[in-house]
Formats: structure tokens, sequence, C-alpha cells
């Protein structure tokens, strides 16, 4: 079943300014990442689907429920995470988090427990009696994820969650609602402006441009894919590229890395290998899953096919 | 993919998520708990100690008048220093400086730090959230004029001996009880309109305290205006302009009667200013003759439709505000 359904949706605001157009979607339960310059509609798709705001056309429907007639019953089973600073400074994280279990419903006992919970699940146990103006920004972030989380949603929404946080914190939340997806069995759908930094954790992505669908694809074929080894050296990146080549691996050049497809472990050590017979100054080895840039870089393409394998 | 993993063999510490089973409830129990939890906030608790320095300090205020009256009564005898109905309006700076500080700390705040968003993205329908810090404004007003009034009843009932006393505090406290009730009434909406235009607390708290100090200065100066003191004895209504005459008796005062009379700026001062709408109204409707301004008379009905009139548009102005007010 999907979590999300819309079909044709469109929203135009007074004044003529159109925000979404005949968007039409199927997302399925895991993480979906929810991919668009600032200004492509991703807010407003996001209160639409929280029922908050009326579509102008089309439909949308979230665990089933109607956004225009049923936005009560949708709300007390999603949990939402704003883009912006929404915490109060002089509160507690535990007082906090509990009363907004409150106001989702949950009974008073209930309440308490799902916010500690919650707050144990984000990494702020230990923290959770100190006030949250005295949190650093990545444990503010935590704590916006907690009230998000605080009585087991069926479907979350995070409006760039990783804003705001430098390389490491980024990596943790990532982590984190990988996780919340995974193990906790959650519907999770992220909007971000950063494809690269999301494709990592989602199996389903959905670009939008100017309220337009760009592409929908799932993401789990790709899983399966032989991932990639990027190298890239201070100088000879050419005469690196042209050795491998020669040992018969397809070789191709992003930026200042080489990306070379692993197809067994023995590329690992040709590649080594090569950059020691070459004498060439090794700057990163990395290893990546799997690469999906191109794919939205493409000119716009039907909704819901699935993505195609990255051509080397 | 979506099937939560049971890690058994990984790490002890980690219990793992456990799905919420229990009992999700609606609109009541969420409405309760926004009117409970800013019930609480009127008074400065749920956050630091510091924020409950002017509440409870008010309180404490308003409670020495009872203590004193309790006192009193039981040493010496005789009625509390202040009556029941007059017990609000002689310590209304109280209730200013209590309003001025609960009405922006119940709605700026949330509007300060967008903490709005989080409340309308829950089962929380829209008009539900000023409804419930509207009730819970208006019963902290309630509280903090009421309690002292049962207090210094108690009391007094306590040490009174016969049937007959009980029964004539009783009579006087019903009249200060009410008043306790308009004021909720009529300046929770009041003061949470102004409140909720801006998120800057200060700012709200200034502009709360300034409409009520201003009003007071200027209805004071229409009272001193149309006031004529013919002092004792008591003259024939001489003044060209006065149309009526009121009388001002001081009850507790040495023994004489000092006779004013007020012309129409006088009657008519009161209606700029809110606490004088609810004294006004509180004269005419319950026909009280211990004034402590000058008697409405004929333009008693006046004050009570305008107190009704300003309760009536403050409180849509304030559910208008929040149904258009932003999220997200």
């Amino acid at each position: 079943m999907s979590v999300i359904e819309t079909r044709d949706l469109g929203k135009r605001y007074p004044g003529g300014v159109t925000a979404l157009t005949g968007l039409t979607l199927a997302v399925e339960p895991g993480i979906t990442g929810l991919v668009g310059a600032n200004g492509a509609g991703k807010s407003t798709l996001i209160k639409i689907l929280l029922g908050l705001l009326a579509p102008t056309d089309g439909t949308a429907r979230v665990l089933g429920h109607d956004t225009r007639t049923d936005g009560e019953l949708i709300r007390a089973r999603v949990g939402y995470m704003p883009e912006h600073d929404c915490l109060p400074p002089d509160v507690t994280a535990t007082e906090f988090v509990t009363h907004l279990g409150r106001m989702s419903g949950l009974p008073a006992t209930a309440a308490k427990e799902q916010a500690a919970e919650a707050l144990r699940h984000v990494g702020l146990h230990e923290e959770r009696y100190r006030q949250i103006g005295t949190f650093s920004t990545g444990m503010k972030q935590r704590v916006k994820l907690a009230q998000a989380l605080v009585g087991d949603p069926g479907l979350l929404l995070l409006d760039e969650p990783t804003n705001g946080l430098d390389p490491a914190g980024r990596d943790a939340m990532l982590a984190l609602i990988h996780r919340i997806g995974t193990e906790f069995g959650i519907a999770v759908m992220v909007a971000s402006h950063l494809l690269s930094e999301i494709e990592r954790i989602c199996d389903q992505l959905v670009a939008i441009e100017g309220g337009r669908l760009l592409r929908a694809a799932t993401l789990s074929s790709m899983t399966q894919n032989v991932p990639w080894l990027a190298v890239e050296v201070e100088e000879g990146a050419d005469a690196l590229a042209a050795h491998l080549a020669s040992l018969g691996l397809t070789v191709r050049t992003e930026n200042r890395a080489l990306l070379v497809p692993v197809r067994d472990d023995a590329v690992f050590d040709l590649v080594r290998d090569a950059i020691a017979d070459l004498g060439l100054p090794l700057n990163r080895m990395e290893h990546r899953r799997h690469h999906v840039e191109e794919l939205f870089s493409t000119s716009p393409a039907p909704a819901l096919v699935p993505a195609a394998e990255p051509q080397p | 993919m979506t099937t939560p993993a049971m890690t058994t063999d990984s790490v002890i510490h980690d219990i793992g998520y456990k799905p919420y089973t229990g009992p999700r409830l609606g609109r009541g129990h969420i409405l309760r708990s926004l009117y409970w939890f800013s019930l609480r906030a009127a008074f400065g608790f749920g956050r630091g100690a510091r924020a409950r320095i002017i509440p409870l300090g008010g309180f404490a205020a308003m409670l020495l008048p009872a203590a004193i009256s309790i006192y009193k009564v039981a040493s010496v005898g005789g009625d509390p220093v202040l009556t029941y109905s007059h017990y609000a309006y002689s310590m209304s700076l109280f209730l200013i400086v209590f309003v001025a500080v609960a009405a922006p700390e119940l709605v700026s705040r949330d509007l300060r730090h967008h903490t709005l968003p989080l409340y309308f993205s829950r089962p929380l329908r829209r008009s539900d959230y000023p409804l419930a810090k509207l009730l819970a404004l208006a019963t902290a007003i309630f509280l903090f004029e009421a309690l002292p009034l049962i207090i210094m009843y108690l009391g007094t009932v306590a040490s009174s001996t016969s049937g007959t006393g009980v029964w004539d505090q009783t009579k006087a406290l019903v009249p200060g009880l009410l008043v306790a009730l308009a004021y909720g009434a009529a300046f929770a909406p009041l003061t949470l309109l102004i409140a909720s235009s801006t998120g800057r607390r200060a700012i709200a708290t200034g502009a709360i305290a300034i409409l009520f100090l201003a009003t007071t200065a200027i209805s004071h100066v229409f009272e001193s205006v149309g006031t004529h003191s013919d002092g004792p004895p008591p003259p024939p209504p001489s003044s060209a302009q006065s149309d009526q005459t009121g009388q001002l008796q001081q009850s507790d005062g040495p023994p004489f009667k000092e006779t004013f009379t007020y012309d129409s700026v006088a009657r008519y001062g009161g209606l700029v200013d809110p606490l004088r709408l609810v004294e006004g109204t509180r004269i005419w409707a319950l026909h009280a003759t211990d004034a402590n301004m000058p008697d409405p008379k004929g333009a008693g009905p006046l004050y009570g439709a305008e107190l009704l009139l300003l309760t009536g548009l403050t409180t849509g102005g304030l559910f208008l505000r929040y149904r258009k007010v932003g999220v997200a």
C-alpha cells in the first residue's frame, strides 16, 4: 500500500504563484527522498500532505486518508519536522517533547514514556533534562526529530533535517533517519535540496522542479548494482585512467575523481597496484554504493519509471 | 526494508524500537491538555524558577489584604479591611502586572520561537489553540482574583461566632466572585489579542501595561474634571453642568459624609477604562452603592453593553488572528 498518493495535485497561491502542477505520485513505505531546489514546491507539498493547505487541483491521500477532509486523522498519525527553528529555549527537552506528545493525543503518562523513548532513540537520553537553549545545533535538530517521532507515527515528514549541521552531524542525522526507516519500520519522507546527501539512505527518490514532478524512481534495484570506487590522485589522472582501461576496467571521470566499478575484490588490488606502479600521489579512495546524480540531471522523463542502471 | 529488524545478536544496551499500542485520544483530551499546560504557564510553572517570580509575587501581594483582614477580624473583630467587591478594583495594579506578564507568556512565546507549526501539524484544531489559551488565561485571572477572596472569606468565617455573620459574609462574597469572573472573561481576550500580535514578549507586556495605565489615567482625568466637591454640609445641586447627583460614601472613613456631584464627563469617563468598565457594570448590574468611582447611574447600561461588546470583539479578533496565522 502506498503511504502517500497524489493525483494531478496542483496548488496556485492567490496572486498567481503556482507552487505545484499536475503532481502524480505514489510513495511506498521505506525512506523516500524528496529532492528539489529551494522553491521547487517541497514545503508546499508537505503542507498539503499534512492537510494544512488545500490543493487547488487534484487529490492527495496520506496513509489512506484524504488530505482535504481527514486532516485531523492524518496529523494524528504523521510526524512532522519543520525546516526552521521551532524550539523554545527555556524548557527541558523532556517537558517539551512530552507536551507535544499530549498534543498528538497521547494520555499524560504515555506521553511521558513516549517522550523518553523518542529522546533515547535520537540519542539525547542523557541530556533530556537539560534546557533546550543549552543544546548545540545538532542536538536541537535531534529534539525536532524526537518531537516528530513521539507517539510512533505511521509516517514521518522531515523538511531539510540536515540544515545547519556540520558534516559529522549530517552523517549522524542521516544514519539516524536510516535507522528509523529500516529498524523502526516507519515510513519516512525526507525533503532536501541536496541529492548527494540523501541518496545514500533512500529507497525511493522523488525529484520536483518548479512544482512539477521531474522524476520518481525506486532505488531498490540499484542497491544490488555494482558499487563504485572513487579514486582521486593529485596528478596524473589521465595516465591512471589509461592504465586502468588497459587492464580492462571501465573508467569514468567525475570532476577530479575517477570512478571505477567494483566487480569483485580484485579491483581494489588492481587500482592500488596501478597507482603504485605509476607512482602517483593518491589523495583519496572512496567506496560508493551507487551514484544517481545523473539520473536527475537528465531531461525530465515520465514519472514512476524504475531507475535505469547508471551507465559507467 | 520496512520490516523492523530485531537485532538480537548485536548491542545489549539497545532494547530496540517498540511501537506504541496504547490509546490515542481525541479533541477533548488535546484541548484539556493545552488548557492545563497554559494555565500552569500563566503562573510560571513548567519553566525555570525565574518565570514564577512575577506571577507568584503578584499573587502574594493580592493575598496581603486578605491576611490582614483575617488577622484583624480574629483579633479586633469588625469587618475585613477591604470589602469583597472592592478587592479587585483596589488591587487592580497587581492584576495589570499579572496579565501583562501572563498573556504574552501564553501566546507570544509560541510566535517568538515558531512553535505554532508544531501545534498545527498535530490533530489540534486551528481554533482550539486560541480557545485553550483564552480559557486558561480567563481561569488564571479568576483564580488570581477569587482565591484571595475565598481565603479571606474562610478566615473571616472561621472566627465568626454567629450564623448570621456567616450568612452576611457569604452574601458579600458573591459579588466579589462575580467581579473576578468578569475580569477573567473580559481581560483574557483583550490581553491575548494584544499579545498575539507580536512575538516579542517585552513589547507585548509593555503594550498591555500601557493600555491599562493610560486608560486609567484618562478616566481619572475625566473624573476630576467632572467632579465638583461641595463639601459638607450637603448643598443643593447647584452646578449648572451637573445633570445628576452621585454620592460617594466613605463607609470606612471618619464619621462625616462628603458629597460630590458628578457631571456627565465623570459619569461617562469610565467608559474609556477597562477596569472602570467592569467596576461601572458592577455598580449598575448589582445596584451597588459602594462605588469606587463616579456612579454611572443612567450610563450604567452603557457600561454593561460596552463590556460585552469589548469582550465579544476581542474574542472574535483572537480567533480570527489564529485562523490567519501562518504555519510551516
